[in-house]
């Protein structure tokens, strides 16, 4: 289920929360497992299965764990949960892009029998949010190894930590730790919901309002052939802005449900595109997966107590598997190599690295530059693709006029003001939590228009849209 | 620099997590009278919402369109005996205001498609009587997906066209909504519907469709010998019911969307926001491309029809599209039917030569296609195979890609915001097949 829609907002999300707070708190874990499983099991209940075998799975390893008598069994028992977890990420994110890989290799030297493919390439439907699960699933077990959390008190209360549908399919990243206490012990005050509804309203806002409109400008850039210069920057400005509202807005809808539930979940997102450095921008960038990373990889693999040339390779090496886990392909590893350098480089040159020397304004220009280059190849699904949208950015000259573009003036003139909002408007988290008439007024004005906007997206006028 | 040891980790996220819970405090500070006014401010429009679309529904509880009383309990593609408007997908997946505008100096005039359906639930002009089998009226029947079933107006779908041609009745039995031969399996296999006993049965099917897994329907319904499988004639009832449809999550979500009393509101309010992309979570890519010798042509494409036609025979198991098939046309014998295969094209492979820039198939990163280029295209292919089993069939492709050089065309032949055909497109298609049927079964 996806939140911008009519079912989440007219029928799943008032009985979701009416039921909840008609229930004693202990069985609350319970009615929040229930419904995360219907949410995330709406459109293909099969995938529910691996929500729970990620639960399962972690669930008894870290009681398997935390009983073990010697330090062997204490990490054979962490392997299994980690390699587990892994095991099925790897299995449903990756299995189809490396039997393609090992196909067209193999296609070098043999010709294939039946003229497709030489080994056959396993088309796995992605089951949606696996990522995300499954790296909050993983913390669990190195939190308890570590020594960082308690074991879960009871399965239930644990599946809802691993499927609580506010951050289930896109973050924020909720490591076990951080809700331990909560999972036993909440407030629900009517402040956190009254702050939990100001969140939800400007995340909402955020993704239909806005994201959605940047959005038209992407297909511009990277649907057509050879982009021009202004088509190719109209849309990769375009995506610039809709990939930020539409996860920093998905964050803060998570963020809002998770305090009407009384959770308080991490911030994910500090307007990212005020940094003035790269290392600035992945600490403002999905905090919440940049910290996981740190933690339970960067630091694993040595981090900086290995010496100058460790660090760098480190760096690299962490940013390339997250490029990774975004997504199965080349162009997402290429990414993930590019910010990778990029935050090598920095650490590497220190104050002397030229972003360190310049004016910040100018740093921030330069830094934001470098992101949106590397959207380019997040966009883009190929390299072919992404090397003609470089050429409409720097090869080609300005013609001053957008041809035949389908581009409204509206959406033209929303860019810049989009990216002045990224630049200088305080986020979702600055935003003082005060409460007066106004505000309250303002954020049911935000409410309302989003959704509004959800009600007035096309769907179909009648039971039939599967033409 | 600074050493960094795991045990320090604990702390110092505790300190980086600790805004919101210090935020909270803040926020309680207000004392609980502005912190209710607060909720039942923001509130207070989504509680009018809420309690409208409940409200109404209570009042007047607007069930799913139901069968007229007298109407047997079969499925239909569509509610019977219902007329509404249906817009193209561009305009339904997108709302873009100045698309509109644009659309509107286009003398490509897309559309509102004017639907209307019969007693039995398919696009036809309605009898005014209770439902009786078809063939009863009809000599030649024609079925097959949306290309068949639709045109802008009941007079210009591809059954009222072929009527005009032949000068016989024919009666559009396609199923818009299903797979390549859901039409044609519900034809053989509701004896209520068809008693089987036409003179020629037309099924029609799309490029993009020609795939083995599309056909699996006619090996779940139709023996080698060509009988029906005896278990497998649907029984159940369809009536006040969504478990009928084979996705109800997504036809329950569709059916409270099309009957919310306040979303007509919202949809007027809706031009005053900005412009938005559809967005589901589900991936919905477009191309907008622009024809090069045509001005104010901005025509929509999908990625994978494009990247279909690229599909060789044998990678899409071209053989079992044609054992299927063979059964279909096994089944017709038994009946003593004719039956004669349509293949029409796709919209890219007609136009392709005229876009500017050149559009070229992309691997679908979700099924790892990997677009080969076919010496020969896989329907005729198809076509030549259907024939050497002697069963009758003809692809559209030659026609509809000569037609658009026709000094006297001057309209497009498929639709510029949709990838359906259009009413010329329909009206060439027609008479090519109109011919062929003249020559084949009426001389």
């Amino acid at each position: 289920m996806v939140f911008s829609t009519y079912i989440f907002l007219f029928v799943y999300l008032p009985l979701t929360l009416g039921v909840y707070y008609l229930l004693p708190f202990r069985m609350r874990a319970f009615w929040l497992t229930l419904t995360s499983y219907v949410f995330y099991g709406w459109m293909r209940p099969e995938y529910c299965t691996l929500l729970a075998a990620a639960t399962l799975l972690n669930y008894y390893c870290g009681k398997r764990m935390v009983r073990a008598q010697t330090e062997t069994s204490r990490k054979v028992w962490l392997t299994v949960a980690v390699a587990g977890s892994l095991g099925l990420l790897g299995f449903y994110k990756y299995a189809g892009m490396f039997t393609h890989w090992a196909d067209t290799v193999a296609q070098l030297f043999v010709t294939p029998a039946n003229g497709v493919n030489v080994i056959p390439i396993l088309d796995i439907i992605l089951p949606i949010g696996i990522s995300f699960f499954t790296f909050q699933a993983i913390s669990y077990p190195i939190d308890l190894y570590r020594g960082d959390a308690e074991e879960a008190p009871d399965l239930i209360s644990f599946a809802s930590y691993i499927s609580m549908f506010p951050q289930l399919i896109a973050g924020p990243i909720v490591r076990y730790q951080w809700i331990a206490e909560e999972l036993k012990f909440r407030t629900h005050t009517p402040a956190k919901f009254a702050l939990g509804l100001r969140f939800f309203a400007h995340g909402l806002a955020k993704k239909v309002l806005l994201a959605d409109m940047f959005a038209l400008a992407v297909p511009l850039a990277f649907c057509e052939g050879q982009p021009t210069f202004e088509l190719a920057w109209i849309g990769i400005l375009g995506y610039t802005l809709q990939i930020y509202f539409d996860f920093a807005g998905y964050s803060d809808m998570a963020v809002g449900l998770g305090l009407m539930m009384g959770f308080t979940y991490p911030q994910n997102f500090n307007s990212p595109y005020k940094s003035a450095s790269i290392t600035e921008f992945w600490r403002r960038w999905h905090i919440t997966l940049s910290t996981w990373l740190r933690d339970y990889l960067y630091i694993p693999l040595g981090g900086n107590r290995k010496g100058a040339a460790r660090t760098y390779i480190n760096l690299t090496i962490v940013m390339l598997l997250g490029g990774l886990w975004h997504g199965a392909s080349i162009v997402f590893m290429l990414w993930g190599l590019w910010h990778g350098l990029l935050l090598a480089s920095e650490r590497w040159l220190e104050d002397k690295h030229p972003l360190k020397r310049m004016p910040r304004p100018l740093a921030v220009a330069c830094t934001n530059l470098l992101v949106i280059l590397s959207w380019v190849l997040f966009r883009a699904e190929n390299f072919r693709m992404a090397g003609r949208i470089l050429k409409g950015m720097f090869l080609s000259f300005p013609t001053f006029a957008l041809g035949d573009a389908l581009i409204s003036p509206g959406l033209l003139l929303a860019i810049p003001i989009g990216m002045a909002i990224c630049l200088f408007a305080p986020n979702s988290w600055e935003i003082s939590p005060k409460q007066t008439p106004v505000l309250a007024m303002r954020d049911a004005a935000i409410l309302l228009a989003a959704v509004t906007a959800v009600l007035a997206t096309a769907s179909t006028p009648f039971l039939y849209f599967q033409f | 620099m600074k050493k960094e040891t795991p045990r320090s980790i604990p702390e110092r996220l505790h300190k980086e997590r600790i805004r919101l819970p210090h935020f909270v405090e803040e926020a309680e500070s207000a004392g609980p009278a502005m912190v209710w006014l607060t909720i039942i401010v923001i509130l207070l429009p989504y509680i009018v919402f809420l309690t409208m679309e409940i409200g109404a529904r209570i009042i007047d509880p607007p069930i799913l369109p139901l069968r007229p009383p007298w109407a047997p309990e079969l499925r239909s593609p569509y509610p019977p005996l219902t007329r509404y408007a249906w817009t193209g997908d561009l305009k339904r997946i997108a709302r873009l205001p100045y698309y509109d505008k644009l659309i509107e100096q286009s003398p490509f005039l897309p559309r509102y498609t004017l639907r209307i359906t019969d007693e039995w639930g398919f696009v036809n002009k309605p009898t005014g009587q209770p439902p009786r089998p078809i063939d009863e009226q009809h000599d030649i029947i024609l079925t097959g997906a949306s290309y068949m079933a639709e045109g802008s107006t009941i007079e210009h779908t591809f059954a009222s066209q072929l009527t005009k041609e032949l000068g016989k009745s024919v009666y559009n039995a396609s199923w818009p909504s299903g797979g390549p031969v859901t039409g044609m399996i519900h034809l053989l296999t509701n004896p209520q519907f068809f008693t089987g006993k036409a003179d020629l049965i037309i099924l029609g099917i799309i490029q993009r469709y020609l795939y083995g897994y599309n056909f699996n329907e006619a090996f779940e319904h139709i023996a080698e010998d060509g009988s029906i499988l005896p278990s497998t004639i649907p029984q159940h009832p369809n009536r006040q019911s969504l478990r009928d449809y084979p996705d109800w999550r997504n036809t329950l979500e569709t059916y409270l969307e099309s009957t919310s009393s306040i979303r007509a509101w919202a949809l007027k309010a809706g031009q005053f926001l900005p412009p938005m992309a559809f967005d589901r979570g589900i991936n919905t890519d477009i191309r907008i491309s622009w024809l090069k010798d045509i001005p104010h042509a901005p025509i929509l494409f999908y990625p994978a029809d494009i990247a279909s036609t690229f599909h060789s025979y044998e990678s899409r198991e071209g053989d079992k599209i044609l054992e299927a098939l063979i059964r279909i046309h096994q089944r017709c014998q038994t009946l003593g039917t004719k039956l004669l295969i349509v293949i029409v094209p796709d919209k890219y492979e007609v136009y392709r030569d005229h876009l500017n820039p050149p559009l070229l198939p992309q691997r679908n990163p979700l099924l790892h296609e990997r677009p080969t280029h076919p010496r020969r295209r896989a329907p005729q292919v198809l076509v030549e195979r259907l024939q050497e089993q002697g069963i009758d069939a003809i692809d559209l492709f030659p026609t509809l890609y000569d037609a658009q050089f026709h000094p006297g065309e001057t309209k497009l032949l498929y639709w510029v915001d949709d990838t359906h055909w259009s009413d010329a497109g329909i009206a060439v298609a027609a008479k090519t097949v109109g011919n062929q049927i003249q020559t084949l079964y009426l001389q």
